[in-house]
């Protein structure tokens, strides 16, 4: 490793956030060092991608073909982040996710509005390609979308039923080719998106976005390279990061002119917590005593239920794509629903190579295997997702006491249910049992408790220093070269998927860096 | 709305990591802790020889998974290899060895008591009339459950969550024990197996590939959409 250059900027995690970063800035002309904690991962030979249960004793399909590393932890570490095993749904938010307060009057506000955002989308819909359909929604707002993909029988079952209760259903949005693009093939709806895609047609930051910018000189990847602390001169500049080799475990630094944090909501701040000073004693840029404070993780409550129109029918290949489907939000409309937020839905995400539901199924013997059978065809997930309220009780710290293989602490996730997410919870569990009743599918299992998914918040973006971590342009308020470029900067978390909105958010600090260091206040 | 259930909702506490997506479906029964030892490739070679059950325990377990997944027009659970799943499972995680091993002899001494042969001699009636009350029993818990996280509203469609319902009292926890004397082992037993039996053979190429006609997996220049009129 080159330890004694100096980048004009070191990016921590080359994920979503990361990864779009770093390929935005290398066009800008500016010297980037990606600093990666796993390995560099092939996605065309390293995932088991088209390996079915029965390959393996155990039954349980690992994520690595046998030999290769990464993805094998719960920090997801691997040059690519979580875009290498994403599900691609790529979601606008609209104006109302940016203006929740003003809109509903809980929570907080964004610092930016949608039309700041808008041209971001944009740009990263053209990049990356994003299928869809222009539905003309006021609150999924439409984009530059490829062709979107046809919805499965059991989608047409479920869009009529959705309908006559007054909701739409539309065709998923997704960051996955539908035709071809920059050497990128279309989908050929092979299986499981999520155990990778080994033809790039589902976008991940590796391949798309790092792998040209390497090529062009201006990135270096400083893999197998674990973040231990964000170093910080006595000027209050950042100007660099130490890390500690993954595999021989050795340090090394990599300094630059201004450093970007984006390894993932809980890793980023656990980062910044973990690197104290002398000015920063409880966490770099936590002046403000809020930095993992406002975690904000999506909750879901997902069913299990048997479509009773395809019970019997001769089984199809669905496994393709996975969901080609999105309930977007409608309850946002009704003003006496009684609480603030909302939700949509994923649903017929199911993997076609397991049946765990199959135990659930009652008898044994003949007729319980001509029952399994039957319901094959018919099986259908279907999870709403709902937004959370910034909660004094949900926050991200580090374990006082336990730590990894590396010596680092562990980060702790803390989650409380206020009355908000308990009256939500109920309505988008109502809402998703009444859609599939009309839908006429048999209910087997029923979410007992929210669960979390798609974790948010804790350096929230905000205007006042006092409450908040980054300004509108991710740059964090206390020290005026250090960044935060990922889900941890959502001061609201809309119910939509957040992965667009980092590349969106990613797309638009790399102007404004490149702009500060042509202006040479970098 | 009771404080227990209060607290039950509002605390979630200190969370894990969520994977990306709730594939409940993949979830393999007994399989929490990763088996890293286990995740070498199928390999050829010899007759299976278990590695926690004894040759009688694995005789008497073969036959029950056969019973539970019979052979129709596709092979039944033993050719499917699940009795092999189950050994591995069981083998690698004692937190059903116990259980397991009560359970199988419980059923070898239930079989002589009742109708006075070894297990493997039963017939169909023998095994319907010992098996069906610990099914049904399974189903019902699985069903009360189900049903204590939400009712239906006099109107007949709305539905209102137990976590949210003062009707609906917190429920103590259930203590388990191993013990052959207690009466709920049989059941707890029923469920083990006939959970290990549907992951095992479900995951199997003759479950998967025969019995269910998956189909996926393969390269298809378009998805072709729905094509039933009335879908």
């Amino acid at each position: 490793m080159r330890q004694s250059t100096t980048f004009d900027v070191v990016i921590v995690g080359s994920g979503a956030g990361g990864g779009t970063l770093a390929a935005h800035l290398a066009r800008q002309g500016v010297r980037v060092a990606l600093v990666e904690g796993g390995p560099r991962v092939n996605t065309r030979t390293d995932f088991n991608t088209h390996a079915l249960p029965f390959e393996f004793p155990n039954r349980q399909i690992p994520a690595m073909r046998a030999g290769k590393e990464g993805f094998d932890t719960e920090r997801s570490r691997g040059v690519g982040g979580k875009t290498m095993l994403w599900n691609a749904v790529a979601l606008r938010f609209s104006q109302r996710d940016f203006k929740g307060r003003t809109h509903d009057g809980a929570g907080e506000d964004w610092p930016v509005s949608y039309n700041d955002i808008a041209p971001y989308y944009d740009r990263i819909e053209r990049e990356v390609g994003v299928c869809g359909n222009r539905d003309g929604l006021d609150d999924l707002p439409d984009g530059t979308f490829l062709p979107p993909v046809p919805l499965k029988c059991s989608d047409e079952i479920l869009k009529r039923a959705a309908a006559s209760v007054g909701a739409r259903i539309v065709h998923v949005r997704k960051a996955t080719l539908t035709v071809p693009m920059n050497a990128r093939p279309a989908c050929h709806f092979c299986g499981n998106c999520m155990a990778g895609c080994d033809v790039v047609a589902k976008y991940n930051s590796a391949d798309v976005h790092i792998a040209p910018a390497e090529k062009s000189g201006q990135v270096t990847v400083f893999h197998d390279s674990v973040a231990r602390e964000v170093l910080v001169s006595t000027e209050n500049r950042a100007i660099g990061v130490r890390y500690q080799h993954r595999v021989h475990q050795r340090e090394g630094e990599v300094r630059g002119r201004a450093v970007v944090v984006a390894c993932a909501c809980v890793q980023s701040v656990a980062l910044l917590l973990m690197s104290t000073s002398p000015r920063y004693p409880t966490g770099l840029a936590n002046s403000s005593g809020q930095l993992g404070r406002h975690f904000i993780p999506h909750f879901t409550g997902g069913i299990e239920c048997v479509l009773h129109d395809l019970r019997g029918k001769p089984p199809t290949n669905d496994e393709g794509f996975l969901d080609h489907g999105y309930l977007p939000s409608f309850v946002h409309r009704n003003k006496a629903r009684g609480y603030a937020r909302s939700f949509g839905a994923q649903f017929n995400y199911q993997n076609h190579r397991f049946a765990g539901w199959a135990k659930a199924m009652p008898g044994f013997g003949k007729a319980y295997k001509a029952s399994v059978k039957a319901a094959y065809p018919a099986i259908l997930d279907f999870t709403p997702y709902g937004e959370m309220l910034p909660n004094a009780g949900s926050y991200v710290d580090l374990d006082p006491e336990r730590r990894d293989k590396f010596g680092l602490p562990l980060a702790r996730r803390h989650v409380q249910w206020g009355s908000n997410e308990e009256k939500l919870f109920n309505d988008m569990v109502r809402w998703s049992l009444r859609i599939l009743e009309r839908a006429g599918a048999e209910i087997l299992t029923v979410p007992a408790a929210p669960a979390t998914n798609h974790e948010l918040g804790g350096c929230r973006m905000g205007p006042d220093p006092r409450t908040s971590i980054v300004d509108r342009d991710c740059r964090t308020h206390d020290v005026p070269n250090l960044y935060v470029v990922d889900g941890s900067v959502f001061p609201s978390a809309s119910e939509k998927n957040p992965t667009h909105t980092i590349m969106a958010l990613a797309a638009r600090a790399a102007v404004h860096i490149a702009g500060r260091m042509k202006r040479g206040e970098l | 709305m009771s404080e227990t259930r209060r607290q039950a909702l509002k605390i979630l506490g200190t969370v894990t990591a969520t994977c990306a997506f709730p594939f409940a479906s993949d979830e393999l029964y007994g399989q929490h802790v990763v088996l890293e030892h286990a995740q070498t490739p199928v390999g050829g070679g010899g007759p299976y020889k278990p590695a926690f059950f004894t040759a009688a325990e694995y005789a008497v377990l073969s036959r029950l998974t056969d019973v539970l997944i019979p052979e129709t027009d596709t092979p039944g659970a033993v050719r499917a290899g699940v009795p092999e799943y189950i050994d591995r499972v069981v083998s690698l995680n004692d937190g059903h060895q116990a259980l397991a091993r009560a359970g199988l002899a419980w059923l070898t001494s239930d079989a002589q008591r009742r109708f006075s042969r070894e297990y493997g001699a039963l017939d169909d009636s023998h095994h319907v009339e010992l098996l069906q009350p610990l099914s049904d029993a399974v189903d019902k818990e699985a069903l009360e459950q189900q049903q204590a996280r939400y009712r239906t509203l006099p109107n007949g469609r709305v539905y209102y969550f137990a976590v949210n319902d003062a009707a609906q009292p917190a429920r103590p926890a259930v203590a388990v024990s191993n013990d052959p004397g207690d009466a709920r082992m049989p059941i707890r037993f029923f469920r083990l197996i006939k959970n290990l039996t549907a992951d095992g053979y479900y995951t199997s190429r003759v479950g998967l590939l025969e019995e269910l006609g998956y189909s996926g997996n393969t390269f298809r220049a378009a998805f072709p959409g729905c094509s039933v009129p009335e879908h």
